[in-house]
């Protein structure tokens, strides 16, 4: 139990986060110590459906930082006459959503 | 900017909670799994990257599971059905115990799962991902054995090879005929991208020939765009008929190659029958399902409505508006892990936000798709308003092919994180 503790003690935010799903790694996961962060988590789940390392016409989450993502989803949001995924998808959430989102999964890839 | 602050709370509380001792669920918590499929296989690995120290069992009987999603490519000879396999060995790296025999039993006051091979497992967890079975009893004439000659081909694998097998033998002039279901089934938009790329196909090679579509409903998915794009592509080969048309089929007879309407008796040379469905039969055996046949939920934690303790996910679900898909299933296991795991550590579930998309092809090259974006607040799944939606009717000239190339990627990504 000390152990562990200390062990989680000397993880970084970053690094707890990488804990939780799409990267290779196995470590403890903080997602299941706060409701935010499991909602966070939860949320950006729907992302890794389609968005792994990118492929030809999907493109990959794994280069992008908080700020370009949400902008990108703020922007799909936005453009009511847009009629692609991205676009039907961005406009189910808010503002305050997007940001949770984009800011878990740019921390997720560990930066 | 206004991202900054929010981030920057997000980041600071996880440092916070990272100073704080942690919590570890008992060393013995167990989750049993059941179903490797799209739903089964994701739970089971997030379960364990989420709480390494909980014992999860998948159980499996197939030792590589073969998925239907880009099955109906198979199926007119534009994809191989190696292509659609997948086996369990990144799972098993990962510390789960795969256990390739199949669950015949629960029990739910004991907290245990039978195996066919005679052991039990226990379970403080457990997770029913088992898909669909054929409602046997659902479709006078059709059982196993017709399905020998008149292929459901709605479990991918040896059903999808017959079916494809049959269309090459065919003669140039043939009629194939596709019998849909009433809701709620496996893949709703599935039997009209069957119907759109086996009609692509007898275009292109047995040009007399003919597709009729008998359908026992009036509605569709996309079935708008569907049509549309069936007028414009494949007029004079594919027919589809509604329930109100008569398009309802009441009884096959394998022997004979027909197809019973309530006003006449069709001769067909290939029968693809989708037969009624129900949940996989274990759910069942474990009271989760009702007389539906299929399972009702709480759909926060997706914890089973008849059984505490049991959690359902997937195609076995009653979770509509989210519809029976593989994307939904893979979701529905992502956000079920999170929540078990929650609740192994004494903690309550919490409401988020869920997507589908499906993607359907027009021909090999071209497809059409529809979204949808789910709240769960309440444990009752419903659409976000404003949100979801189908493809552009009238496109740009490059969006159907994009859309193609967008639903390969999807594959590529949604297996890679099942089972990559």
């Amino acid at each position: 139990m000390i152990a562990a503790a200390r062990k989680v003690c000397l993880m970084t935010a970053a690094a707890v986060l990488i804990a939780f799903g799409w990267t290779e790694k196995q470590a403890e996961s903080g997602v299941l110590e706060s409701p935010e962060l499991g909602k966070a988590a939860t949320m950006a789940a729907a992302c890794g459906g389609c968005h792994g390392k990118g492929g030809d016409a999907i493109v990959g989450l794994d280069t992008r930082s908080a700020d370009e993502i949400q902008s990108l989803l703020m922007a799909y949001k936005a453009d009511a006459a847009g009629s692609s995924v991205m676009h039907r998808i961005s406009r189910g959430y808010s503002e305050a959503q997007i940001r949770m989102i984009a800011a878990y999964l740019a921390a997720r890839e560990g930066r | 900017m206004a991202a900054r602050p929010d981030r920057r709370a997000v980041i600071a509380g996880l440092a916070a909670l990272a100073a704080m001792p942690s919590f570890a669920a008992g060393n013995s918590a167990r989750v049993v799994v059941v179903g490797g499929g799209y739903g089964g296989a994701t739970a089971a690995r997030f379960i364990k990257r989420l709480a390494p120290e909980v014992k999860v069992t998948l159980v499996e009987p197939n030792r590589t599971f073969t998925s239907c999603p880009l099955s109906n490519l198979v199926i007119v000879a534009a994809r191989d059905l190696a292509a659609q396999r997948f086996g369990y060995q990144a799972l098993a790296r990962e510390g789960i115990d795969i256990v390739h025999d199949r669950a015949t039993d629960v029990d739910a006051a004991a907290r245990t799962v039978a195996l066919a091979g005679g052991s039990t497992l226990r379970y403080d967890r457990l997770i029913l991902s088992p898909g669909i079975d054929i409602d046997w009893s659902a479709l006078e004439g059709y059982g196993s054995a017709a399905a020998e000659a008149m292929p459901h081909a709605w479990k991918a694998g040896e059903q999808t090879l017959l079916l494809r097998r049959q269309l090459e033998a065919m003669e140039d002039g043939g009629l194939v005929v596709i019998s849909v279901p009433r809701a709620p089934f496996r893949c709703p938009p599935g039997p009209y991208e069957r119907a759109s790329l086996i009609a692509h196909y007898l275009r292109n090679r047995k040009p007399r020939a003919k597709l009729l579509v008998l359908d026992a409903k009036d509605d569709f998915s996309k079935q708008p765009l569907f049509q549309a794009e069936w007028a414009a592509r494949y007029g004079g080969v594919l027919e589809w008929r509604g329930a109100s048309d008569g398009g309802r089929v009441s009884r096959v007879d394998a022997g004979a190659m027909t197809l019973e309407t309530d006003f006449e008796r069709i001769r067909a040379d290939v029968a693809n029958v989708i037969p009624p469905q129900k949940a996989g039969e274990i759910a069942a055996r474990a009271g989760v399902a009702d007389s539906t046949g299929w399972c009702p939920v709480n759909a926060v934690a997706f914890e089973s409505s008849l059984q505490p303790g049991i959690h359902v996910i997937g195609d076995a679900t009653i979770a509509a508006p989210m519809p029976k898909s593989a994307f939904t299933a893979n979701m529905q296991a992502k956000v079920c892990a999170v929540q078990v795991a929650r609740l192994l550590r004494g903690m309550s579930p919490e409401p988020t936000v869920l997507v589908n998309t499906c993607y359907s092809y027009l021909d090999p090259d071209e497809a059409i798709s529809i979204s949808g974006v789910y709240s769960n607040e309440g444990g009752v799944l419903a659409d976000v308003p404003g949100a979801g939606g189908v493809s552009p009717a009238a496109p740009n000239p490059r969006s159907r092919t994009s859309e193609a190339a967008e639903a390969f990627d999807w594959f590529r990504a949604i297996t890679r994180e099942t089972f990559g």
